[in-house]
């Protein structure tokens, strides 16, 4: 089923709306939990928490692209889900270790003038991925937006953990000095 | 949670890109080298012609025993292809290795500079247990540069807290080093995070780098003749001591 029909069946408050949400983008919002959470259970939870929120979201919103939105969504879910987690206890997941990476790049935020910049620094990281070939910024994206971990990553391309790990660290590198040109 | 500002400023990014990354990627295939039937008959005249002598491979790389000493002074070489399958999966398991284009690029990784057609980078790390405490040594990794301060090999070393000791080493036709095992029974609490640059009475250029080991201390210096990486390690009661050993077998090895 297309992305309009699925909308459609939303903005009618049709509940076949949620099975054929499930059919098409259940596998990608889990694995994006998944990746963040590392519990199979947690991802589940996300992912009827995506539903549900998709519910309540559209209407009024009629997303261009269903996949990038229920994505994002999902994103933010399990990220909400990982700190509340990751302030209970401390330790695990694949996204501390990922996000921890860029310990070097950016001074850690506290004000909200400081989170506004943030939008700032999206427009220098989309920037910079855009000036990179589309490989190494999809690397870049499954490790720090999808969480994927490196031996993940590595597989999916054919790669060595190795090479990932050089490509990463390279691009952090060249991160940090853009953001830090640009006053950050 | 650190770096709150760069998350939501990733979490920020345009819909093109996130779609983008996640599309199935084209796996890389290594193209298999063309074998020149020439080439295939010189290489079986030059070996009728040559006595080979074998590299005789004597340190015990099991993954399953623990290696109780080793000598430094043995100057095994060893090529990837002769480990064991096994092994090679094993290590390929758990080894954190970098490649690297250049020696440039190696120099900017570790954070120091290398002299000219005497290098070589030393890189530690340790992983940590939730606790936060170092559980595991992670990988060594060292360059060998040529005179135009190209790499041309990487080898990486790799040990255990547990006492396997393994050794992965990439080689080029270029250049040949020793097996550049170490051992270290126990985490240690004094090492030195930088190495420590250190100019021999004949002019040869090395870095010393020190690893404490339940209050013994191991020094190892690394230098490259000839193209050839020897690396030289000694044992001492105290960083100091150690060190001085080390300097001495350095001294003696001109």
């Amino acid at each position: 089923m297309e992305d309009k029909e699925i909308i459609g069946l939303f903005v009618n408050r049709d509940e076949e709306a949620i099975f054929a949400f499930k059919e098409n983008f259940e596998a990608y919002c889990r694995k994006i939990a998944l990746n963040i959470l590392r519990n199979e259970e947690d991802a589940e939870e996300c992912f009827n928490d995506t539903c549900f929120t998709l519910w309540n979201l559209i209407p009024p919103n009629s997303p261009e692209n269903l996949k990038a939105f229920a994505g994002r969504i999902t994103h933010n879910i399990a990220l909400n889900l990982f700190r509340k987690r990751f302030t209970q206890k401390r330790g695990g997941g694949e996204a501390e270790i990922a996000l921890s990476e860029f310990d070097e790049c950016i001074p850690g935020t506290e004000t909200v003038e400081e989170t506004i910049e943030a939008k700032e620094i999206t427009k220098i990281i989309e920037k910079f991925l855009y000036s990179n070939p589309p490989e190494k910024r999809g690397i870049f994206i499954r490790r720090y937006w999808y969480m994927f971990s490196v031996s993940e990553i590595a597989e999916s391309y054919g790669f060595s953990e190795g090479k990932i790990k050089s490509i990463l660290f390279r691009m952090r590198k060249e991160l940090k000095k853009e953001l830090e040109r640009e006053g950050f | 949670m650190k770096n709150k500002k760069f998350y939501e400023a990733m979490e920020g990014i345009n819909d093109e890109l996130l779609l983008e990354a996640i599309e199935e990627p084209k796996r890389k295939h290594r193209p298999l080298k063309k074998i020149k039937w020439t080439f295939l008959a010189a290489a079986i005249f030059l070996l009728a012609a040559v006595p080979v002598v074998a590299e005789v491979f004597e340190l015990d790389y099991s993954f399953n025993e623990t290696a109780k000493t080793y000598d430094y002074t043995t100057n095994a070489k060893i090529k990837e292809s002769e480990l064991s399958e096994e092994l090679r999966n094993s290590i390929n398991k758990e080894i954190n290795y970098f490649f690297f284009d250049s020696l440039k690029e190696a120099e900017e990784f570790i954070g120091i500079s290398f002299p000219k057609n005497r290098a070589l980078v030393a890189k530690s790390g340790f992983s940590t247990d939730e606790n936060g405490n170092e559980t595991e040594f992670r990988y060594k990794v060292y360059v060998i540069a040529n005179e135009n301060k190209e790499a041309e090999s990487v080898t990486c070393n790799f040990f255990t807290w547990n006492g396997d000791v393994i050794s992965y080493i990439f080689t080029t036709d270029k250049a040949s080093f020793d097996g550049g095992l170490f051992f270290y029974k126990n985490s240690g609490d004094q090492r030195s995070s930088e190495p420590e640059k250190y100019i021999t009475s004949a002019g040869y250029e090395c870095f010393i780098t020190n690893v404490s080991s339940n209050g013994c201390f191991h020094s190892s210096g690394i230098l490259v003749v000839n193209r050839t990486l020897v690396k030289i390690s000694s044992l001492g009661n105290t960083v100091a001591n150690a060190k001085e050993n080390l300097i001495e077998k350095l001294e003696l090895f001109e």
